[in-house]
């Protein structure tokens, strides 16, 4: 399943949906998500069909909030499910990303 | 006939624009026909050499490989069809355009023309135009098929030249990135490469006391770009390890390193541990890798599991890097597993992952303690089947039993060149808020100590006293936070955050440290003290714990009070004395 995105009708907020199997097979259709993008504006990936990440997955989050501007960067990461989140804690991403 | 004079032009352009030197070679036992050959394919800027039957026209293709061949068929000496056979066979790879020349519309003819090596047939009489059409087409097929040898062979001498290139780095990778001592009796590990190089990394070396330092690390991804980032962190390892550094020395040091080298999406999840000598003490800094369980040998179950909850190596700045460490006592035969996500995340062939919990299962099972390692490995191929590994698989046990050291490793302990250094001298250090958020006075401290002649032997014990004399001065004294917290069930999460909270908005409070060092012939001390600025608490309480020594709260204290000659809580529980002593080693 690929990657799909859809922006509010102001264009603020930016909805990215994943995956199944969010790994670096992604990587290419995840890039395009949000290259020439806008760093003032809300992004939200949603993990809600996502099953499975692996390290490259979060190598692909730290890339899109370097290209945001770090810690300017407004990431949002809605809908994991308990395993994913899991890792997302192992590595501390909770602390970079706003995991809801 | 305007058009046709056009399209004649037309082709004459096209093979002009393609024509180098393109040669060809006519073979016909009849001159008029060899003339009007000629004439046209030289029209057209070809070269052209010819032939009187088939065994000259072999001789010509010998001493001037012709690009295409026009072929009579009915000749003396030797026919076309035989000529044909024997210039493919010479050319072997090489591909010859051979266009048959024939009179005949005979389907069973024709056909033997293509059967033995023809590429394609003119019938007579010949118009210029379909003979170049050809001879073109031809040409090109023979130009495209060139090209894709020469890529082909080109392809063959990268692929070559990138395996001997691969071994080249290979040695040198195993000579930087080498196993260190993980030939320690008592270790056990798989580490099982996936490509050429891993992306695991499995390092172990005797500190300069003789305990055991040890890293395991999981790059992103695999192959070289992983390899490359393990060069510079297995350097370091060993090189900190060497000269005594601490285990959140090296994390910081590492970090810094990979952080500054690595592009953003690469990094190492990865534990660096450390075992005293005697095995008794297990500290640990945890970024990232999966759980790290402790098994008790004598009560055959897990007594620990340890969560990561720090950044794995190059994702932040040192400045936001944790450094904390965990620290574990062991009793004799316990073991210690690390290992990397490759063991969780094993398939079987529905695809399903052999998962946390079928791991945990293997610790369940009340067996003795001697064949736990071998049994999760089995375990897990058992499951795998034949479905092929997907990830980089790594296992490491550490027994704690120093019984399985030789003398050898246990007296290997480097003495580091001593310059005399001040034996009797005392210090004392005053830290308030920014120390406690951008310093680290307990590295610092350590460091300084063990310069002193005949301590660097005892580093790791002084460097866990500070740490938990230190932590527990700035986490209950000045900070106020309560230990009880952390034995809640996500209590350590909400302690955490309560910390940092508390951290922030502090606007008074501090810490003083002095330190006493004393030293004679045989002996040497070194005395500890450490009042905060909190309030203190009833220590006749914790004494009473200490001795109960279960309670998560005391354990710390517990541990450095086993290391130090002495360990008492003065005034109103906000001062702390410890007194350190040990013998002067013969030099």
């Amino acid at each position: 399943m690929a990657i799909t995105i859809t922006k509010s009708g102001d264009g603020r907020t930016v909805t990215i949906k994943l995956p199944s199997e969010f790994d670096f097979r992604a990587h290419k259709d995840f890039r395009k998500s949000h290259r020439d993008a806008d760093p003032s504006a809300q992004y939200i990936l949603d993990f809600a069909a996502t099953e499975h990440i692996d390290s490259s997955a979060l190598g692909m989050l730290l890339v899109m909030r370097e290209g945001l501007g770090n810690d300017d960067a407004k990431v949002k990461i809605i809908n994991c499910r308990s395993n994913i989140k899991k890792l997302l804690e192992m590595a501390s991403f909770d602390n970079l990303f706003e995991v809801a | 006939m305007t058009g046709s004079r056009l399209s004649i032009e037309t082709v004459d352009k096209v093979i002009e624009a393609n024509r180098s030197t393109q040669m060809a070679l006519v073979v016909d036992d009849d001159a008029v026909n060899r003339l009007i050959l000629e004439g046209m394919l030289s029209d057209s800027g070809y070269e052209v050499i010819t032939a009187e039957n088939g065994q000259e026209a072999i001789k010509q293709y010998v001493d001037h490989q012709p690009d295409v061949i026009l072929m009579d068929i009915m000749m003396p000496v030797l026919d076309g069809y035989q000529a044909t056979q024997q210039i493919k066979a010479l050319a072997g790879d090489r591909f010859v355009p051979i266009i048959f020349l024939t009179a005949v519309t005979d389907e069973d003819e024709l056909a033997r023309c293509v059967k033995v090596g023809g590429d394609d047939f003119l019938t007579k009489p010949y118009s210029k135009i379909i003979i170049m059409a050809k001879v073109e087409a031809l040409t090109r097929m023979s130009d495209l098929y060139a090209t894709t040898k020469r890529q082909r062979d080109e392809i063959d001498i990268y692929n070559e030249q990138l395996l001997v290139e691969q071994k080249v780095a290979k040695k040198i990778y195993s000579r930087v990135v080498h196993e260190g001592c993980l030939d320690t009796p008592n270790l056990k590990y798989i580490l099982s490469p996936l490509s050429v190089f891993n992306g695991d990394l499995l390092l172990a070396a005797h500190t300069p006391s003789g305990g055991l330092n040890i890293l395991l690390g999981d790059a992103t991804g695999h192959g070289l770009p992983a390899a490359i980032g393990a060069v510079p962190v297995s350097d370091l390892f060993y090189e900190l390890t060497k000269n005594g550094a601490t285990v959140d020395e090296i994390v910081l040091e590492i970090n810094s390193k990979l952080k500054n080298i690595l592009p953003p999406e690469f990094f190492f999840c990865a534990c660096v541990c450390n075992f005293s000598k005697d095995y008794r003490l297990f500290t640990m800094w945890h970024g990232g890798l999966p759980d790290v369980l402790i098994y008790s040998g004598k009560k055959k179950k897990l007594k620990h599991t340890v969560r990561s909850n720090n950044f794995p190596l190059g994702v932040v700045n040192n400045d936001r890097l944790k450094t904390d460490v965990q620290i574990f006592d062991l009793k004799k035969g316990d073991r210690v597993y690390l290992y990397s996500d490759g063991i969780t995340e094993a398939k079987n062939q529905a695809r399903e992952e052999f998962g946390e919990e079928r791991l945990l299962h293997c610790f369940e099972k009340g067996n003795s303690a001697d064949g736990l390692f071998e049994n999760i490995l089995e375990t897990i191929n058992e499951f795998r089947g034949d479905e092929e590994q997907s990830d980089d698989l790594t296992l490491l046990e550490i027994n704690a039993d120093p019984s399985l050291l030789s003398n050898e490793i246990l007296d290997n302990s480097v003495s580091t060149a001593t310059l005399p250094y001040p034996s009797n001298w005392n210090m004392n250090m005053m830290l308030t808020k920014r120390d406690f958020i951008e310093t680290n006075p307990v590295s610092i401290l350590t460091k300084f100590t063990t310069q002193v002649d005949g301590l660097m032997q005892h580093r790791e014990n002084i460097f866990i006293v500070l740490s938990e004399l230190y932590n527990n001065a700035l986490d209950h004294g000045v900070l106020g936070l309560d230990s009880k917290l952390k034995s809640e069930p996500d209590g350590f999460l909400t302690y955490l955050n309560l910390r940092q909270e508390r951290l922030a908005d502090l606007e008074d409070g501090y810490i003083s440290i002095s330190l006493e060092h004393k030293m004679d012939a045989n002996q040497g001390e070194l005395v500890i003290n450490i009042i905060d600025s909190g309030s203190g608490f009833d220590y006749q309480q914790l004494v009473l714990t200490m001795d109960k020594s279960k309670q998560r709260a005391g354990r710390g204290v517990s541990l450095a009070s086993s290391l130090c000659k002495e360990l008492v809580y003065l005034g109103n529980g906000n001062t702390v004395r410890a007194t350190y002593q040990w013998k002067k080693s013969a030099a």
